[in-house]
């Protein structure tokens, strides 16, 4: 047999691929948008090679889709870690006790890979003090900390944090769990001067901390830009750490109320000249438990505002219109229903510049009284044209508002829409809220994420499949009559990633509908719709690497009896199920 | 297969009076050892006789306020099948918050090293506070001065306040 070479040569010598490869990575190490990164290490072992070689920020956005291992030995000079567990309608209360998420396997993995790692994120992940003791202790340069609703670790674990990490600029805390140890960690910082750019501890809920420590650290961060102190912080103590911190350019004010005990001179105190001092704040958040008469004191700074974050402020509209007169460069407001449709009116009136609106329910039930309704939206949509992203609950809605909105802001990327009552229609013409949330996906010809709700029938996700091009995350509750919404969806939704549906009347035939589509999609959550057992294990059966579970949010297992299963989260990996799920969640 | 729209929700009048199973406070006291949504000093204040009906009462109470109402709009909230967990959508970190801020008393401005109270344990502080409530006129009112069933016709909101105030 005569063997014939190639007539182009595939060995080229081993210095000029060398040189080719370091060109790549040169060039590679300019981009940073990680889906560019993505792209680029598709396009062969050479580029692939080289990317792995140059990426400094790994993203984990599912921390079971890929094993630690896995992940560490591709990407070798990573110095900056995010990782996300679980799935965001954990919030709400519908995962089970003890589902998993758990961050101790990555910090191991991060620790023998990436010594020198300086930046940490976790979201939604079990954090416990072992853990943040281990982070603590295996990277020397440890700057950044951010922990986004996280649970399992207490102030204990927050004084090992900060009493190891020396170089620390960064300690951030959203939202997060935190027990109360009965530890004064904030004195467990290292004397002298601190790194400190960014403190925020807004949620924990331990009221020990002696303020004189907290007034000293302050002191000895020069550098401190970013604070966010928690309700225990009265509104005299507010005082006395904006005189030592006047360069804060963020500001979480605490509770913004005179402590119970508070002498005659908490009351005397020019908060004004105080918030007059700082002149860079442009982000300000707390008034835990604000204090309305206080409120003019930050008047001199609202000019300068650029996000303004009223969600936990018992204010009215009066209270709020005072305020939002002078916040002309408002970028993000979030803000309580009780500030009603006339506070929005203000809004609207004032802060044309407007691209992110958060409003929330002072009182989150179904029978609720609401505070804000269509009039509201309809007023935000007519003055703030260059709206990008809204939040919004309410007891009442009509399709109206939310066609005017569809048509005035068609810069949309976010809208979430929560009718708080089930199944409610348009409350004028009790038509089904379908033309409204139509209307949505028709002319807002950006939007990538949507959240229904209200009284909905097929023909709304019909509008969804059929112009819904760039959505990539859909939570879907109480709403749809036949299996083919959820049809129109997968099919007509081509960059759909994420999809959380419950309460549905959705049976087995979605998941045959979407066969084609699991592999690629971040995640599919379905909760108390029709699912039976069989068909979800015949997906698992179906589609490889495909993981599959089932459970419900208590510690019950789903038996082969039940009619439905209660809960399905399905998500892809490529390193198979997990070994780490209790025995309440069944992988199948 | 069944629809479910449950339509009939929708054209219900939503009725200014709060129904008796979403006042968690008649959850909490037929409900033993519930600690969801109050802590110690709330329970203690219920059943340390501010009001001289007694938890068979309740029960009796909220049998005949339920049979008079149409039952379709609301949801039974604690240990029954077709409770509705999460729902509306708010995460429970801030409902948290909410709940804190409006049933418990906390102290902004006291920290170890600044703190005078006693931190003797819940009965002690019982008696420094007294429980109020706002009915239906905005008017704020003290709690045990009115008969029970006038009381949850016209609560709006209940606020805790420290005896001398």
């Amino acid at each position: 047999m005569v063997e014939t070479t190639p007539t182009t040569t595939t060995a080229t010598p081993p210095y000029a691929d060398q040189t080719l490869e370091n060109v790549i990575e040169t060039v590679l190490k300019f981009i940073t948008n990680r889906r560019d990164r993505n792209a680029a290490s598709l396009v062969c072992k050479s580029w692939y090679n080289a990317e792995a070689q140059t990426r400094s920020e790994l993203f984990i956005p599912n921390c079971y889709a890929v094993s630690p291992t896995r992940a560490t030995a591709r990407f070798r000079r990573i110095n900056s870690v995010q990782v996300k567990g679980k799935p965001r309608f954990a919030d709400f209360g519908l995962m089970p006790f003890q589902w998993g998420a758990h961050s101790s396997p990555w910090i191991a993995a991060f620790g023998a890979a990436y010594p020198w790692l300086e930046k940490v994120l976790f979201k939604r992940m079990v954090v416990r003090d072992a853990d943040l003791l281990a982070i603590s202790e295996r990277f020397s340069g440890l700057k950044e900390v951010t922990l986004v609703c996280c649970e399992g670790f207490g102030t204990k674990g927050l004084a090992f944090l900060v009493s190891n990490s020396r170089q620390l600029r960064v300690l951030d805390l959203f939202e997060a769990e935190v027990n109360d140890d009965e530890v004064d960690w904030i004195s467990c910082f290292p004397e002298g001067e601190t790194c400190l750019e960014s403190l925020t501890f807004d949620c924990v809920e331990s009221p020990r901390i002696e303020f004189s420590v907290l007034e000293n650290l302050l002191a000895r961060s020069p550098n401190l830009k970013k604070l966010r102190l928690n309700r225990y912080i009265s509104i005299g103590q507010l005082y006395r750490l904006m005189a030592r911190a006047p360069q804060l350019t963020h500001l979480g004010t605490g509770s913004f109320c005179p402590s119970d005990i508070a002498q005659e001179a908490e009351f005397e105190l020019d908060y004004r000249a105080a918030f007059a001092a700082c002149k860079s704040i442009v982000c300000l958040s707390g008034f835990r438990e604000v204090a309305p008469e206080f409120l003019p004191a930050i008047y001199p700074i609202c000019v300068n505002l650029t996000s303004l974050n009223f969600s936990y402020a018992n204010i009215n509209s009066e209270q709020l219109k005072s305020v939002i007169c002078h916040c002309h460069k408002l970028q993000t407001f979030w803000v309580l229903d009780t500030v009603g449709d006339e506070g929005l009116q203000a809004v609207a009136a004032t802060c044309n510049d407007l691209q992110e609106l958060r409003v929330f329910p002072i009182d989150a039930r179904e029978d609720s009284e609401g505070f804000v309704s269509e009039i509201g939206l309809l007023a935000i949509s007519e003055g703030c044209r260059k709206l990008r992203s809204i939040l919004y609950f309410c007891q009442m809605m009509t399709n109206a508002a939310v066609i005017a909105m569809s048509k005035n802001c068609p810069d949309l990327v976010v809208f979430r829409l929560c009718i708080m009552g089930r199944h409610r229609p348009d409350h004028r013409t009790n038509r089904p809220m379908d033309e409204g949330f139509g209307a949505i996906v028709m002319n807002c010809k950006k939007l990538t994420r949507l959240a229904v709700s209200g009284l909905l029938t097929d023909e709304a996700f019909i509008y969804i499949g059929k112009y819904g091009k760039l959505v990539r995350t859909l939570s879907v509750a109480f709403a749809g009559d036949t299996d083919m919404a959820l049809k129109y969806v997968l099919e007509g939704c081509p960059k759909l990633q994420k999809l959380e549906v419950r309460d549905c009347p959705f049976g087995d035939s979605v998941l045959q509908a979407g066969l084609t589509r699991f592999y690629n999609m971040r995640f599919l959550w379905i909760s108390a719709c029709r699912l039976t057992l069989p068909a979800c294990r015949q997906i698992a059966q179906e589609i490889p690497h495909l993981v599959v579970e089932v459970f419900t949010n208590e510690t019950i297992v789903a038996e082969e009896g039940d009619e439905f299963v209660d809960t399905l989260y399905m998500y892809r990996s490529l390193d198979g199920p997990r070994n780490d799920a209790p025995e309440h969640v069944r992988i199948l | 297969m069944e629809l479910e729209l449950g339509l009939s929700l929708s054209n219900c009048t939503f009725h200014k009076i709060p129904s008796l199973e979403e006042l968690d406070l008649i959850g909490y006291v037929n409900c033993e050892g519930n600690q969801d949504y109050y802590g110690d000093n709330l329970s203690s204040l219920l059943s340390c006789g501010k009001s001289s009906v007694n938890d068979g009462d309740y029960d009796q109470e909220i049998r005949n306020y339920d049979d008079n109402e149409n039952g379709l709009c609301r949801k039974k909230r604690r240990n029954e099948s077709d409770e509705v967990v999460g729902w509306p959508p708010i995460n429970t970190y801030r409902k948290k918050q909410q709940n804190d801020t409006h049933q418990q008393p906390h102290h902004p401005g006291r920290g170890i090293g600044n703190c005078q109270a006693t931190e003797n344990g819940g009965k002690d502080r019982v008696d420094d506070y007294k429980l109020t409530y706002q009915d239906e006129e905005g008017d704020w009112l003290l709690a045990g001065d009115v008969p029970w069933r006038t009381f949850i016709q016209s609560v709006q909101r209940l606020k805790m306040l420290r005896r001398d105030d």
